[in-house]
């Protein structure tokens, strides 16, 4: 058995800048109001892991800071690892920045460990990862030689298809005590026992180890040494196909898309390969912000005539639709979903998407359908109560076919309102003021209750003063009288 | 016209959004014939708007709102004193009952605790007539439906049916505004205020927002079209029947402090002649005998008997238990405070001003704070508990206000900006940088539109009250219970209760308060004193320790005063060899002159100068020259501004402390102006120029407005004295209290232990056989008999991770038997394996282990074994170590460990490791160290390197910085000014090990190098436990 463990030593910065490496800005990734990681450029400005994010701002005022997201170095670890599958079977991760593959059936297919291993990394540099490698016989001290200042190659024998011994163990004894993956607690009392190097700890008697610092840790010394079985559980790979990319600066040019989107079919076709399934349609996902808390998605679907895993034939139809494809916004991040997929030979029945409906309304479902073809999907919608005072904001539509949106927080609906109107429109519609009569295709007569509305500041001023009017003919408007600019508009209709 | 009758003020934390004064102002403006202040469960901003009052025509009215289980929203409003007795315990009541910032009162508490207060309901809009007819039974004394119409919409109809409601329960109608602030500017405030408080974002709050700004003191013109004018003309009704003034709660002091068949008068009198007797055994000086009498008329004349009484009394226990305290401040300017042992400055020895004190002018009641030791504080705490109950004794508030980080983080959150970012902003008003360009900020993170709104908010919050928290050691003492002068809430500390008003609330309003502080070097000094009783009878106290000892002002000439009260710092010790104290008055003046302000930097003091001769000394007549003589000319003292304007210009005491105050407070606001007029007028009439008028007001407005009290410095040079005269001739016995009263002080342990060492004093480790929880003297007598100084044993409480109880235990077996070897400690003391870890790794087992390595190995192989296997050891010391035998550690880990188990090391400096180890950096191996610089001459080139134990920033030193390292010799300063700050930055700013190339500058044995580059080394320590201490 012979084990090469990835270590990707800067994954938490590079999940949000391995898509731009050539960045310039410096950037500090922040844990517990702790520098946890930052990049070279930070590095300039004199900032250090672990000191605290005040001392880091005051060297380096221009620096981007980005909270750490764990879950997103994992999402990233799962994709690297599925890109590792092309290299073997037994891929097993170790969080929350290791991957550990176990080469010794794929040396025949890929020209001995020297060529792999250059392989492996030219592939990782390509995806915008840093990378230390370590090879052992056993997964845990393939883990701890990733820690070694000397590289992998260095020990590799003449053959190409092993370690040399001498120089292995050599290496391995000259690791210091912290790389040992094990509680702070126990690290820090070898350190106080004056151990520094695992030379001094590997080849302690086990019974004396075991009573100081627990059978657990004896176990892991066996296991490191092979002295003890240590099975790896591999990956798992996922049913369907969701990978993104983020970009800190957006992307605005629509060609420039191709490349990103490039990677991520790459990764989708390996996936395919290593399934060996076939997908019928794909969609990309372009996500931006607009203004504050809105992102705004523009989709893109692809469908295919015959169900594909081409490279190629992926590209050259992307080309295509992106020809008439305008980017609205700088594009921050892109998602690749493909779940559709069949085996090779088979043709994909026709599905009708699922959006939401019960089962049992399937006339309904069909009406929607021949009016969505009919008129376009955009076409319809339905209405939902949001929480605001300001009645645009309040009242929302919601399209139809999509699950409604969970509220935050339900409308409270103790809050004593005046009467509001069955229909609003679209936007309020001034009216005319000729010597103090109001006007809107009729003479109009207040009727009711002032009701004084304010708030929005924070994005835009909103303060009127609402009524309720009657018209010549009898119908009720609801109007108001903007207090900023003393203007008198008409907001909605009572039946 | 009009009264409002419901109003929350900021003091309804984060709901209310204007203080006190400024509704106040504004009802005053409106012409409204009364308003009443009504926070929630609260009177805490009552007093404000008391004093507020005072300059306005509106007449204040105290009332509380209140939102019971049942869902009832009800105000209440005191017309008279019994009426505020009741309201004061009801708000109690509610607050004792629950967590800190919230109450609990359920309907059924108004019918025992509300007899008199009147009532105004404000009911709910759902089914409101069942808890409106229980309200009516409730309160037969007097019950208002409160009418509230803010354009809600409907509001006619709302009208109607608070209308129906009324008729049908028989309640007259009463306008009111629900006012939460005093114009409707302040409504994006309140709503910011509102997302703070519900912990969200504004954008997120939704309906929770109120719909309208329209919560304000509105115009009476406004509330004429919005009111029938019978419920308008109500208000003024019901305000006519409050006739309450919180003046009437004066004069409530503790009747028992004087004896029966005595007045307050005598009996003061009384004491202070038996005082003046002990003080003065031979005989009584004309002069103080008619100090006491002015003082005992004053007293009288303003009553405030009590206020001596009550100091007196813990005085007095405080000296029974053996506890030392001294008085401070400007309370040591009293001849009486002086006979009745509160203070101790004799008249004899600085000359006393009683109107810094007292005065008729003032209408304040005497402030005396009394300093105890910092360790026996709280049994003094206890005594008054004990002495007056908890019902007539209870501590002072501090209100938590927002300053600019709290108010920048909370506006930040409210607006929904980036966490990170708004942690970026709050932090960049840090002590380090000042300047932070917020539009370029906002930009960046592109919210360039919130930027107004941000800073406006920041703004208007500054000063904004956010909670209420305990004083230091503020007490209110009563003659009836507390909770009827003011409402009693919990604190955070358990078992610990605190009042709704703050210091300044109680001296407004004439209640009696007495501060009981703590100040550590009271502790050293008893401490000190019990440890020189080992082996001298010469001092019991400190009374016998001899005035004016020339070996101690030699100490202090030549700045040898780590550990000294008060002139440890480094800006006192480049002071001392210039100033040069030989007497009690130098030190005096020392204290106060090195003080924040002008003086900073490299400017020299005119005292100095004329002290030197470099300047003359001229006064224009006798009368300034009585004042200023023993300054040399220069006013420095805040009792000599007070005296010149009284004998120059013609003030009288009071007045003339009101310009001290106007000096103290004089970049605040411009109350300087009118008082300047005054002193030159004052002075021109008694005939003096007017060029030499104006010059004498910029002196006193320079040094005199930053100067200390005189009497608060001298109370401060006493205690100075005595710890510089305990080091200079007991050095072993000072190190020994100093380090058992730590926290404290300027320097740490390992700074102290190391200026002992250089003083020649022997320190010994940790041992588990001879060290006690405490720092103790060693071998004592065999010292004395030689004429050297005791050595100093560590003790455990030096050990990281071990505590006192099982120091104790160890002792206690120790008396029995001494322990044998580990296992025996282990088992007899009962030491858990992480204690004995940690005395292992404090090196304390050194006469049982080898090493602190072999010692740890031995440790972590004691088996915790049944009780019963203890006479058979089965495994004996050889085998626990398993036949493991570990080499010894190098010098250098041996040290770095010291440092990391117990803070400090006996062994080498770690600077001289690094110079002598073999691949030492040449740089290192050709600095200087802080004693060769001695023998340099002035103005030579040098390299120096340290470990960076200080960094100092003094905010008006034109930017300069000041640095201290530390090497195995000593201490040496270092001055960075600000062009050379920008070039090395990173290395100033995070560095642990500097190397410093630098001019260095002596100047009257006061020697600091000038930095001009610097090199970090902070990567040759790796992880030594020295923090440096970052001040300001």
């Amino acid at each position: 058995m012979l084990w090469l463990c990835l270590r990707f030593a800067r994954l938490p910065l590079e999940v949000f800048t391995h898509s731009q490496p050539e960045c310039t800005q410096p950037i500090v990734i922040i844990e517990q109001h702790r520098v946890h990681c930052c990049n070279a450029h930070a590095e300039d400005m004199g900032v250090k892991i672990r000191s605290s994010w005040a001392t880091a701002c005051t060297l380096c005022p221009d620096a981007r800071a980005i909270e750490r997201v764990p879950a997103q170095e994992q999402k990233a670890l799962q994709s690297l690892a599925l890109w590792c599958y092309q290299f073997t079977s037994a891929v097993s991760v170790e969080a929350p920045d290791k991957l550990l593959l176990e080469l010794q059936g794929s040396l025949a297919m890929f020209g001995g460990l020297h060529a792999l291993l250059l392989c492996i990394q030219q592939g990782v540099h390509a995806q915008g990862y840093s990378l230390a490698t370590g090879l052992a016989p056993t997964p845990k001290a393939a883990s701890l030689m990733s820690y070694s200042k000397v590289q992998a190659s260095n020990y590799i024998n003449s053959s190409g298809l092993g370690l040399v011994p001498e120089k292995f163990t050599a290496l391995l004894n000259a690791l210091p005590v912290s790389t040992l993956n094990t509680s702070e607690q126990i690290i820090a009392k070898l350190c106080r026992t004056g151990f520094e190097s695992l030379s001094d700890v590997l080849h302690l008697p086990y019974a004396a180890a075991g009573k100081r610092y627990g059978k657990a840790f004896v176990l892991y010394l066996q296991q490191i040494l092979g002295e003890v079985s240590d099975p790896q559980s591999t990956i798992c790979l996922p049913e369907s196909f969701t990978e993104s990319l983020h970009f800190m600066q957006g992307i605005t040019e629509t060609e420039a898309l191709l490349f990103p989107m490039q990677r991520l079919l790459s990764l989708l076709c390996i996936y395919l390969r290593v399934r060996q399934l076939h997908c019928t349609t794909f969609t990309c996902l372009f996500e931006h912000q607009s203004g504050q808390d809105k992102t705004q998605i523009q989709t893109l679907k692809l469908d295919f005539s015959r169900p594909q895993n081409n490279l190629k034939h992926f590209m050259v139809l992307l080309g295509i639709k992106l020809e008439n494809f305008t980017i609205t916004a700088p594009v921050e991040s892109i998602t690749l979903q493909a779940n559709k997929l069949c085996r090779a030979e088979q043709a994909s029945a026709t599905l009708f998407p699922g959006f939401g409906l019960a089962a049992d309304d399937s006339t309904l479902r069909l009406l929607f359908d021949k009016l969505s073809a009919r008129l376009g999907t955009n076409a319809m919608y339905g209405l939902c109560m949001q929480d605001s005072h300001i009645p645009e904001y309040a009242w929302q539509t919601q399209p139809v076919l999509h699950p409604a949106s969970q509220h935050k927080r339900p409308v409270p609906y103790q809050i004593k309102t005046g009467q509001r109107p069955i229909w609003l429109l679209n936007k309020p519609l001034p009216l005319q003021c000729r010597r103090h009569q109001l006007y809107w295709h009729g003479k109009l007569e207040l009727i009711e209750d002032t009701e004084r509305l304010e708030g929005n500041w924070w994005h835009k001023p909103v303060q009127r003063d609402y009524f309720v009017a009657r018209r010549e003919d009898g119908t009720c408007c609801w109007i108001f009288q903007d207090r900023l600019t003393r203007h008198w508009f008409i907001q909605g209709l009572f039946g | 016209m009009y009264a409002e009758l419901h109003t929350l003020s900021n003091f309804t934390f984060l709901r209310g959004a204007s203080r006190p004064d400024e509704l106040v102002q504004r009802a005053a403006e409106l012409g409204y014939s009364a308003m009443a202040l009504t926070d929630e469960c609260s009177l805490a901003g009552v007093v404000k708007a008391y004093v507020a009052c005072k300059h306005h025509a509106v007449k204040l009215i105290i009332g509380s709102e209140f939102t019971f289980e049942e869902g009832s929203k009800l105000v209440l409003i005191a017309p008279d004193k019994a009426a505020y007795g009741e309201l004061s315990t009801f708000i109690s009541l509610g607050r004792r009952r629950s967590n800190k910032g919230e109450y609990k009162l359920r309907l059924d508490d108004l019918r025992f605790g509300i007899k008199r207060c009147l009532g105004i309901w404000l009911p709910e809009i759902d089914n409101p007539e069942k808890s409106g007819a229980r309200l009516c039974e409730l309160l037969p004394q007097g019950l208002w439906l409160g009418v509230e119409l803010i354009r809600k919409g409907s509001d006619q109809q709302r009208y109607l049916n608070l209308y129906k409601l009324a008729k049908k329960l028989n309640l007259p109608m009463v306008a009111c505004g629900d006012v939460h602030m005093h114009t409707p500017k302040r409504k994006i405030l309140q709503d910011t205020l509102s997302a703070i408080r519900l912990n969200t974002s504004v954008n997120k709050l939704g309906c929770l927002l109120q719909s309208n700004s329209e919560q304000y003191l509105r115009p009476i013109s406004k509330l004429k079209n919005i009111y029938p004018q019978a419920l308008l003309d109500e208000s003024v009704r019901i305000s006519e029947r409050c006739n309450f003034s919180l003046d009437e709660l004066r004069y409530c002091y503790p009747k028992e402090l004087v004896p029966e068949g005595h007045t307050p008068q005598r009996y003061l009198r009384q004491l202070v002649e038996h005082g003046a007797h002990l003080r003065w055994p031979e005989k009584i000086p004309g002069p103080v005998l008619a100090l006491i009498e002015k003082e005992l008329l004053l007293i009288e004349e303003m009553q405030y008997e009590y206020y001596f009484l009550t100091v007196y009394d813990l005085v007095q226990f405080a000296r029974d238990k053996k506890i030392l305290c001294q008085g401070r401040g400007s309370a040591a300017n009293s001849v009486v405070c002086y006979c009745l042992f509160i203070t101790e400055i004799s008249p004899t020895r600085i000359s006393l001003l009683f109107e810094r004190f007292i005065s008729k002018e003032r209408e304040e009641p005497p402030d005396i704070d009394v300093d105890f030791e910092h360790e026996r504080r709280e049994e003094v705490i206890q005594y008054i508990y004990k002495k007056y109950t908890r019902e007539r004794a209870a501590i002072a508030a501090t209100v938590i206000t927002y300053r600019a980080r709290s108010a920048v983080r909370d506006v930040g959150k409210a607006l929904d900006l980036d966490p990170l970012f708004v942690d970026q902003l709050a932090k960049s008003l840090a002590w380090w940088d000042r300047n932070s360009d917020l539009k370029k900020r906002f930009e960046e993170h592109k919210v360039q539109d919130r930027e107004q709104l941000f800073a406006q908010l920041v703004q208007e919050i500054l000063g904004f009250p956010r909670h209420l928290s305990q004083h230091v050691g503020g007490f209110i003492i009563s003659e009836g219970p507390v909770n009827q002068l003011v409402p009693v809430e919990n604190a955070s500390m358990p078992d610990r209760t605190v009042i709704q008003w703050d210091k300044e609330d109680i001296e407004a309003l004439g209640l009696l308060k007495v501060d009981v502080l703590a100040l550590g070097m009271l502790t050293t000094i008893r401490k000190c004193l019990t440890e020189i009783g080992l082996y001298s009878n010469a001092v019991p106290d400190i009374q016998s320790i001899p005035e004016e000892d020339h070996a101690t002002w030699e100490m202090l000439c030549r700045a040898d005063s780590v550990g000294v009260f008060q002139i440890e710092s480094r800006a006192q010790m480049s002071m001392l060899p210039r100033l040069r104290p030989v007497c009690f008055y130098d030190l005096v003046i020392e204290i106060a002159i090195v003080r924040p302000g002008p003086i900073q930097g490299n400017m020299v003091h005119p005292f100095l100068k004329r002290r030197s001769g470099i300047e003359p000394i001229s006064y224009p007549n006798d009368e300034i020259k009585s004042v200023l003589e023993r300054t040399m000319g220069v006013p420095i003292f805040q009792e000599q501004v007070i005296k010149l304007a009284m004998v120059a210009a013609g003030f009288s005491g009071g007045e003339a402390d009101k310009l001290r105050r106007a000096m103290a407070s004089w970049g605040k606001n411009g109350n300087l102006l009118q008082f300047e007029n005054k002193l030159v007028q004052g002075m021109l009439k008694r005939g003096y120029k007017e060029d030499f008028a104006h010059r004498l007001f910029e002196q006193i407005k320079g040094f005199g407005g930053y100067g200390f009290p005189e009497s608060h410095s001298a109370s401060f040079a006493l205690l100075a004295y005595i710890s510089a005269w305990m080091k200079c001739h007991h050095p072993a016995a000072f190190l020994c209290a100093i380090l058992n009263s730590q926290p404290m002080g300027f320097y740490s342990p390992s700074q102290l232990v190391q200026d002992a060492r250089r003083h020649a004093i022997t320190v010994e480790p940790v041992d588990i056989n001879i060290s006690d929880w405490d720092h103790k003297l060693e071998a004592v007598q065999a010292a004395i008999k030689a004429g050297v100084q005791p050595s100093v044993r560590l003790g455990f409480r030096l050990v990281k991770g071990f505590g006192k109880a099982s120091a104790l235990r160890i002792m206690k077996e120790r008396e029995a038997q001494a322990f044998n070897n580990l296992l025996d400690l282990s088992r007899r003391a009962q030491l858990n394996k992480g204690e004995m870890e940690s005395l292992a790794n404090a090196s304390a087992f050194t006469s049982f282990s080898a090493h602190r390595y072999q010692a740890h190995w031995q440790v972590l192989g004691i088996e915790e074994t049944r009780p019963l296997l203890s006479d058979t050891e089965s495994s004996s010391q050889h085998s626990l170590a398993d036949g493991v035998y570990l080499p010894p550690p190098l010098p250098q880990q041996d040290m770095l460990a010291d440092y990391q188990s117990t803070g400090l090391t006996i062994k080498k400096h770690p600077m001289e490791f690094l110079r002598s180890c073999e691949n030492a950096r040449k740089e290192l191996k050709r600095c200087k160290r802080h004693t060769d610089l001695q023998h340099l001459n002035n103005g030579r080139f040098v390299t120096i390197a340290g470990l960076v134990t200080g960094r100092q920033r003094p905010g008006s030193a034109s930017g300069v910085l000041f640095l201290t390292l530390e090497d195995e010799t000593g201490n040496t300063n270092i001055v960075v000014w600000k062009s050379v700050q920008v070039r090395f930055r990173q290395s100033l700013l995070a560095s642990k090990l500097l190397l410093v190339k630098g001019v260095m500058e002596c100047k009257n044995e006061v020697i600091h190098v000038v930095m001009g580059e610097a090199l970090d080394l902070s990567y040759l320590l790796d992880d030594l436990a020295v923090r440096s201490r970052d001040f300001h």
